[in-house]
């Protein structure tokens, strides 16, 4: 199984799943026309600012898990100050 | 892209507002400026050995530009014949120029068998690219409102594809090179451990234990019928003993055993009588259990009595295994590490405090390490000492440092300024240094005045 960042594995594919069946959802209330127009603007925004904001979250913390790695990888602080 | 995303929905229900160029238009246009930096970056550290990074870039203006004349027939020609103009104009084509730019570099990625964030990444970018184009033709005509076009839909799958590759580890993070060369090594015959009725749990057959290649059986074990185990050797001086039933629940007494016996003084045909001496780990197996990640246990445990004094054993500690694996991985990445310019040396001036002159610096290399960052020496060093690799890191520090020092000799000249490197123990005496660098040689004009080497 492929490495992660997160340490979730199944964590990405749900997101996939997730995107593929919101997206196809949204484009299908917009083609099918289904509430007022107000309504599908509000529900279109909100998707893509959902969206953005799980992005900047999982980008947030594969970003300190891959830190955190780092430092168990042997990095310390208190390393030799030269070679 | 959430910058972008905020700041319109922002515009469009809480302050009524619809600027053009706006505040959410600059976070979608760096959202895919990043978007290129990061692929560029992967098909950069893709190209390997093989040069630098002209020829992925090369590659990428190539297919950008058959590329970019599809797109421009299909769409961008009539942005760029119809659109508003000023800013918005501007606007309106950035993003489909963008967008086939950054679906070039992921299509290039993709070809380069990229690795798991990269690929969705590169996913991410074929929806990204239609909702783009089709928002600007859109804006051309009646204007684009969004929940009036299902291009919406495609944004959407374009942002989780994204947020999905953000949970995958960075290129750079192949298996462990551990893993890779046991399984190399590692027994044919050993798929899997025997099952309690003696069937491999894997392949639903025996387990050859009877005739391998290149092994004994151990004496018969206590019921008189079977072998106790096998030993097999897995190359130079390493054997594997491998216990099974009764014998193995003693297996940590017998190792010591075996230890202990292998001190005695052997004396070979010669005359000559040498000690041998023997590290030894211990693990023990379930049914089931892989036998390469037995075979990977046992390494450990055998590297913690190496590391502990040899000439002892240890039985397995899965706390040491991660330590274990991250220092054979960097012992493996650091082969390829001052190819791929990843060695950089840092100098430390070295001054006198009476004037102030600068009488020499010391070269301190660091490794700039593709997914760990910036390395100190106490992090790879160590590593590097127990392989191999030592010996090329050194050879590349001196030749940089002195290359260096003969520039600023050329520069300054007559400054006769001192130039320390630091040398790994145990191979800094040879007399083969000084030749191995080229910079050093009367041809290349730079004399060491006054070399430090420790």
């Amino acid at each position: 199984m492929e490495r992660t960042a997160l340490g979730a594995p199944g964590l990405g594919p749900v997101l996939v799943v997730l995107a593929l069946a919101h997206g196809a959802l949204l484009g299908a209330v917009v083609l099918l026309g289904a509430g007022d127009d107000e309504t599908r603007r509000l529900l279109s925004n909100a998707s893509f600012l959902v969206w953005s904001v799980v992005f900047a979250g999982t980008a947030v913390r594969a970003w300190r898990a891959r830190t955190v790695a780092s430092d168990a990888a042997g990095r310390s602080s208190r390393r030799p100050r030269s070679r | 892209m959430t910058l972008g995303n905020v700041a319109w929905f922002w515009y469009q229900h809480l302050a009524a507002l619809q600027p053009s160029p706006s505040l959410a238009e600059v976070g979608y246009l760096l959202t895919l400026l990043l978007l290129a930096l990061c692929l560029l970056r992967g098909l950069v550290e893709r190209s390997g050995h093989q040069g630098p990074a002209l020829r992925p870039m090369l590659d990428a203006l190539m297919v950008g530009v058959g590329l970019f004349a599809v797109w421009w027939v299909l769409g961008v020609q009539q942005v760029w014949g119809s659109g508003p103009d000023g800013a918005g104009h501007a606007l309106l084509v950035a993003f489909p120029v963008l967008d086939v730019i950054v679906l070039t570099l992921a299509l290039l990625n993709l070809q380069r068998g990229s690795p798991g964030p990269l690929r969705l990444m590169a996913a991410a970018m074929v929806p990204y690219t239609l909702a783009d184009s089709g928002w600007a033709l859109l804006a051309l005509g009646d204007g684009y409102a969004p929940g009036t076009h299902p291009l919406d839909g495609a944004w959407v799958w374009a942002y989780g594809l994204l947020a999905a590759s953000a949970t995958r580890a960075w290129p750079g993070s192949p298996v462990p090179a551990t893993r890779a060369s046991w399984q190399t090594m590692a027994w044919p015959f050993l798929p899997a451990l025997p099952g309690e009725h003696g069937q491999s749990h894997r392949s639903g057959q025996p387990p050859p234990l009877h005739h391998p290649p290149r092994r004994g059986s151990l004496p018969p074990g206590p019921t008189g019928a079977e072998p106790a185990g096998v030993v097999c050797r897995l190359g130079g001086d390493e054997f594997a003993v491998l216990l099974v039933g009764a014998a193995a629940t003693g297996a940590g007494q017998a190792v010591a055993g075996m230890v202990a016996a292998a001190r005695s003084p052997v004396t070979l045909g010669t005359g000559h009588a040498v000690v041998p001496h023997v590290s030894a780990g211990v693990t023990s197996a379930q049914p089931g259990d892989e036998g390469a990640d037995v075979l990977v246990r046992a390494d450990v445990a055998v590297y913690a009595a190496k590391g502990g004094g040899k000439n002892r054993f240890e039985v397995y500690d899965p706390s040491r295994h991660a330590r274990v694996l991250a220092s054979h991985r960097l012992q493996a990445e650091l082969v390829h590490a001052a190819d791929d310019g990843q060695l950089v040396l840092h100098y430390q001036p070295h001054l006198d405090l009476m004037t102030g002159r600068v009488l020499g610096c010391e070269a301190l290399v660091r490794w700039d390490h593709p997914e760990l960052g910036l390395l100190m020496p106490g992090d790879f060093v160590p590593d590097a000492e127990r392989s191999s690799a030592i010996d090329a890191l050194g050879s590349w520090v001196l030749s940089r440092a002195c290359r260096q020092a003969a520039t600023w000799d050329a520069r300054h000249p007559g400054s006769d300024l001192e130039m320390s490197v630091n040398l790994s123990r145990g191979r800094c005496g040879a007399a083969t240094w000084p030749t191995r660098c080229p910079a050093c040689s009367p041809r290349a004009g730079w004399t060491p005045p006054g070399s430090c080497w420790r």
